[in-house]
């Protein structure tokens, strides 16, 4: 489960602040798929980096199965995406001298996986979302569609217990869309905590619940 | 910790292999060149002085000379060192050489007014046994003009270089070199102030100065006119049987307590003290050289890996948002300035022992008192490939570190 508690992110640049997060407070269950969704500016992605330690607040707290990890060192951040964490990113964000499996693989070798067990595993993840025949591409030999699965393959690939993504279908085009979505869902159904970001209300409504922001206040928390 | 070395290992492994083939031959091809900056610059500084021994002692002194004490006239008991060194093991060849003052004159008889000064020059008639000092100093090989002298030529002379105004061009009022003199021509050589008459059979120039300012007569000839009563040489060569150490069979003398009769040196000692010195001179300057190429390389793998690491800014901070520690990220960029420091390294040794030295034992540089070659022992150069291996571990980890340590966030998303 993740807490929130009365996060404020303040961006100060010489005499202007603006609050990109006002104050936000709220919670997320475990195997939950949570969709946030808000213009364009509203602070969504701000959020995200914050729940996913790649960030600090400027105040409040997060708390993740009860361990406040507001404020890690920057290591102990690292080592706790490596082993509770995964992100799919707008622009895949994919290592381009290593192929698909080279790239889910990586995460793996770094919990201390042998290469062998690391590619056996890393085949097993692309395999899960329809990839066995791009084992050995590199990412400017795959579509964007076909990249963004392999990010998600490397996103759970050590079985994160929250899974985000920051707008991951801003890039494809709506039937590629579909086919990730369709990724979502399924990990979801077999557990797997989701936080999404989208500007896509059709989109949102895969989740369970959608988060909508406004100016960086919560206007609207919803069941779908 | 080891998960760490072992990713960046991967990472490195794979960045390399999949890098632009043009990118990688051109910063391998820029530490090679720093590698031979750091060993041919300063192999010829340094090569200078040491082809100046070589030539001293393959040329004048042998491996161990023996010479006269400074208040002698001679080595006086030479019979007694002579006894301990026939039978001594490990000498080779024996040249023994008797000196004596004499003054050389050439076209003395175009002379047209009694005032007109002779074309002449003091020197050193030097008498020897040809066949012993050419297996010793290799002097047949160094004639210029004409041909070495035969031990049985009774009419013959040969000359040094230097006493030549063509190779020499020395003209003061209290000494100055013979102007008109050719391989053929009759000499005068007057010795205790008696005139003898040879004639040139050849020119001999080793850039020993020793060497070129001598006149050599064969040693029966010698002896004939020298009219010394005592005779006994004054300086004895030595070549040494191959393996067998200078200063060894020097030390066999000293325990005899023969040092207190003659001077005994090994080529080394002997060498006249300006050599020692632009030694010593050149070596100081052929390790600031080297130094500035230490500097030189090390900025050279900072800017390559700087610019590396700056390039993949975003990747790097993606590998730090999907949970690679900034350890493994550095490993894997010093690996690479490792890789390319060692193979660099490796391609100039390669071109330095297979090209550039034998080069230059082939075509040694042509200096007035040396032929200069490349000087680089191979450990000499082992220690430079270390030293630029180790300096492009640091001057990787350094800009790898900057870049590795900026903000994750910003560096995903360019900021
Ligand atoms: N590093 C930053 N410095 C200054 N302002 C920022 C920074 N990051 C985001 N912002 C501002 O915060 C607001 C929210 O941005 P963001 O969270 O990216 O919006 P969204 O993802 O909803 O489009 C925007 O006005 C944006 O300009
Ligand atoms: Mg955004």
């Amino acid at each position: 489960m993740i807490i929130v508690k009365n996060l404020v992110k303040k961006f100060t640049n010489g005499e202007t602040t603006l609050v990109a997060n006002n104050n936000l407070s709220f919670e997320v269950e475990t195997g939950e798929f949570l969709s946030i969704i808000g213009r364009s500016g509203s602070g969504k992605s701000t959020l995200l980096y914050q729940l996913g330690l790649l960030d600090h607040p400027t105040s409040g707290k997060i708390l993740i199965d009860n361990v406040d990890v507001t404020n890690l060192y920057a290591d102990r951040r690292t080592e706790y995406r490596l082993n509770n964490l995964g992100y799919v990113f707008q622009d895949y964000a994919l290592l381009p001298t290593l192929t698909s499996l080279e790239n889910v693989s990586v995460p793996l070798l770094m919990r201390g996986f042998s290469i062998s067990d690391a590619y056996k595993k890393g085949r097993k993840a692309l395999d899960k979302i329809g990839l066995s025949k791009k084992y050995d591409n590199l990412p400017s030999m795959l579509s964007g569609g076909e990249q963004q699965r392999v990010s998600i393959a490397r996103a759970i690939v050590n079985e994160p217990k929250i899974l985000f993504a920051d707008e991951p279908t801003a890039n494809l085009d709506s039937e590629t869309s579909k086919l990730v979505l369709d990724s979502f869902t399924e990990l979801n159904q077999n557990g797997q905590t989701i936080i999404m970001v989208t500007h896509e209300k059709e989109y949102a409504a895969i989740g369970d619940r959608t988060l909508e922001l406004k100016d960086g206040n919560i206007v609207r928390f919803t069941k779908n | 910790m080891f998960t760490s070395i072992k990713v960046g290992f991967y990472l490195a492994l794979k960045d390399l292999s999949r890098a632009s083939k043009l990118t990688t031959l051109l910063i391998i091809f820029i530490m090679t060149l720093t590698f031979l900056n750091l060993t041919v610059g300063r192999g010829i500084l340094v090569g200078l002085p040491k082809g100046s021994t070589n030539v001293y002692d393959e040329r004048y002194s042998g491996d161990l000379i023996i010479s006269k004490l400074r208040k002698d006239q001679f080595v006086v008991d030479f019979p007694k060192i002579e006894n301990f060194y026939s039978s001594l093991e490990g000498i080779q060849f024996i040249s023994k050489r008797y000196l004596h003052p004499a003054t050389l004159t050439a076209g003395y008889e175009q002379r047209l007014r009694e005032t007109e000064v002779y074309d002449a020059t003091g020197t050193v008639v030097v008498g020897i046994d040809l066949q012993a000092e050419d297996k010793v100093t290799n002097l047949s090989k160094h004639i210029v003009e004409g041909e070495y002298l035969d031990n049985k030529d009774t009419r013959g002379v040969m000359i040094g270089a230097n006493l030549l105004f063509r190779y020499s061009p020395l003209d003061s009022p209290t000494e100055s070199n013979i102007k008109n003199l050719k391989v053929g021509d009759k000499v005068k050589l007057t010795i205790n102030d008696k005139d003898y008459f040879y004639f040139l059979r050849g020119v001999v120039k080793s850039k020993v100065s020793e060497v070129d300012r001598r006149v050599y007569l064969p040693i029966d000839e010698y002896k004939r006119v020298s009219g010394e009563k005592d005779f006994k040489p004054e300086e004895i060569s030595f070549k040494l049987v191959p393996g067998f150490v200078p200063a060894d069979i020097k030390n066999k003398f000293y325990e005899q307590g023969l040092h207190k009769l003659a001077k005994i040196q090994t080529a080394e000692e002997s060498q006249p003290q300006f050599l020692k010195d632009i030694g010593t001179t050149f070596d100081i300057l052929g390790n600031f050289l080297g130094g500035i190429g230490i500097v030189v390389a090390s900025v050279t793998v900072f800017i390559v890996v700087f610019v590396n690491a700056i390039t993949r800014r975003k990747y790097i901070g993606i590998l730090k948002a999907i949970g690679i520690t900034s350890l493994a990220i550095e490993i894997s960029y010093i690996i690479q300035a490792v890789f390319y420091a060692l193979t660099g390294s490796i391609i100039g040794m390669l071109i330095l022992y297979l090209s550039f030295v034998p080069y230059f034992a082939q075509n040694p540089i042509n200096f007035p008192f040396a032929d200069g070659i490349l000087y680089a022992p191979f450990f000499d150069s082992l220690s430079r490939l270390g030293v630029l291996v180790f300096s492009s571990v640091l001057s990787g980890f350094i800009p790898a570190r900057i870049v590795v340590n900026q903000k994750t966030l910003d560096a995903i998303l360019g900021r």
